[in-house]
């Protein structure tokens, strides 16, 4: 039985479901395919290697303590081995987080850490470090009627036109406790995934197609009363857009620097680019998403 | 060469060490081996945009003495010292015609 999914422009054949996925058409060629079987401790010869994976030519091995490991081979077979006792959710958190990521970064597109709202003017990135709080912003803009194209990861790329473009995800969005109690989204512990601090919320506004990239934010926290926004000179974009690159050091090596370097370059040409700040204490969601609202129409 | 013996007759080309983008007026490159970004403003992105053939110290600074309103012998004091890091950096390359 194969089941058949796309994300981020990317043809998904799996040997087990996943649910997170948008499904599509089965295809002969699938771009990923992905497989449960045995999966090696270590690589013979890694070339690179980090706390929790290890990378050689044509492969890549991240080892989850208590969820799986999973061998990444020539960036289009993932073998994935659950070790005991892990949750099945737990097993494809990991596989749609780095491994995807890894994925991903192997392909003509640029992979930042961010979550991706559909507007009327085009794809809008909320960049920024774990916790900042880009999924609760995507989330508090779908509950305003906008809808999402990706969360987590962002995928670019540049099309024939010269065009930045984001690429469709996968349709949830991931809160935490506090996130889904301020949200008011109905939840159960069946949806508590990966670290066990998240839960994962499936997404009805959900927009399959690429989109132009109009903007992105970088968010940020301070320790005063209000929200600050401050859009970016060019060279400043680049450099904030080049530091949410997503978890850089999963990028093959000298290879990819090249294209990466221009789809950045393209992209901090094309679009507006601004750092938001907001009070670390209370998070002001509200007078965020108007703020955001109005920057946008200007 | 190092820019210590950079003249009036030096020739910069660009060099294939790094890869640039302009960024409207701007210009960010990559040393693409190290993965080192460098960003070039105002007059440095100019003289890089008046590097694209390659060209003479000379030539360059009679060009950026018509568009900038500087003295011509601390017009070419300062693109010496600029080239000459952008040479220590392997942005560019010189050679005496």
């Amino acid at each position: 039985m194969t089941f058949s999914y796309t994300a981020y422009g990317l043809r998904f054949a799996s040997s087990f479901p996943l649910p997170e996925l948008m499904p599509a058409d089965p295809v002969e060629n699938p771009d990923v395919t992905v497989r449960l079987d045995r999966v090696p401790v270590s690589l013979s010869f890694p070339s690179a290697c980090g706390v929790t994976w290890q990378s050689a030519p044509g492969r890549f091995l991240l080892t989850v303590k208590n969820v799986a490991r999973y061998l990444v081979i020539e960036n289009r077979e993932v073998v994935v081995d659950p070790l005991d006792g892990s949750a099945e959710a737990d097993v494809r958190a990991f596989l749609l987080g780095s491994v995807l990521g890894v994925l991903l970064h192997a392909r003509p597109m640029i992979v930042l850490h961010a979550s991706v709202l559909q507007t009327a003017r085009g794809a809008v990135l909320f960049m920024g470090r774990s916790g900042v709080g880009k999924s609760t912003l995507l989330a508090a803009f779908l509950q305003r009627g906008y809808a999402m194209l990706a969360e987590d990861k962002a995928g670019i790329v540049v099309d024939d036109t010269g065009t930045a473009r984001v690429m469709p995800g996968s349709p949830l969005v991931q809160l935490t406790r506090e996130s889904v109690s301020v949200l008011r989204y109905q939840v159960d512990e069946s949806q508590l995934w990966g670290s066990r601090e998240k839960y994962v919320v499936p997404i009805k506004r959900f927009s399959p197609r690429p989109e132009v990239l109009a903007a992105a934010y970088s968010l940020g926290t301070h320790n005063r009363g209000d929200i600050l926004l401050e859009p970016l000179a060019p060279l400043d974009r680049f450099r904030v857009l080049n530091r949410h690159v997503y978890r850089r050091r999963l990028i093959p090596r000298a290879a990819r620097r090249q294209l990466q370097f221009r789809i950045l370059g393209t992209v901090a040409a094309q679009i507006r680019v601004a750092c938001v700040v907001r009070p670390e204490h209370p998070v002001l969601l509200d007078q965020l998403v108007g703020r955001i609202e109005r920057d946008l129409a200007t | 060469m190092g820019a210590e013996q950079l003249t009036r007759d030096s020739v910069i080309h660009r060099s294939d060490a790094v890869i640039a983008s302009n960024l409207g007026d701007d210009v960010v490159m990559m040393d693409v081996e190290e993965g080192v970004y460098y960003g070039l403003e105002s007059v440095a992105a100019r003289i890089w945009a008046l590097t694209e053939q390659p060209t003479s110290i000379g030539t360059l600074c009679a060009t950026l003495a018509g568009e900038y309103d500087v003295p011509p012998a601390r017009c070419e004091q300062e693109v010496v010292a600029f080239i000459g890091e952008l040479i220590h950096r392997r942005i560019v390359q010189v050679t005496v015609s």
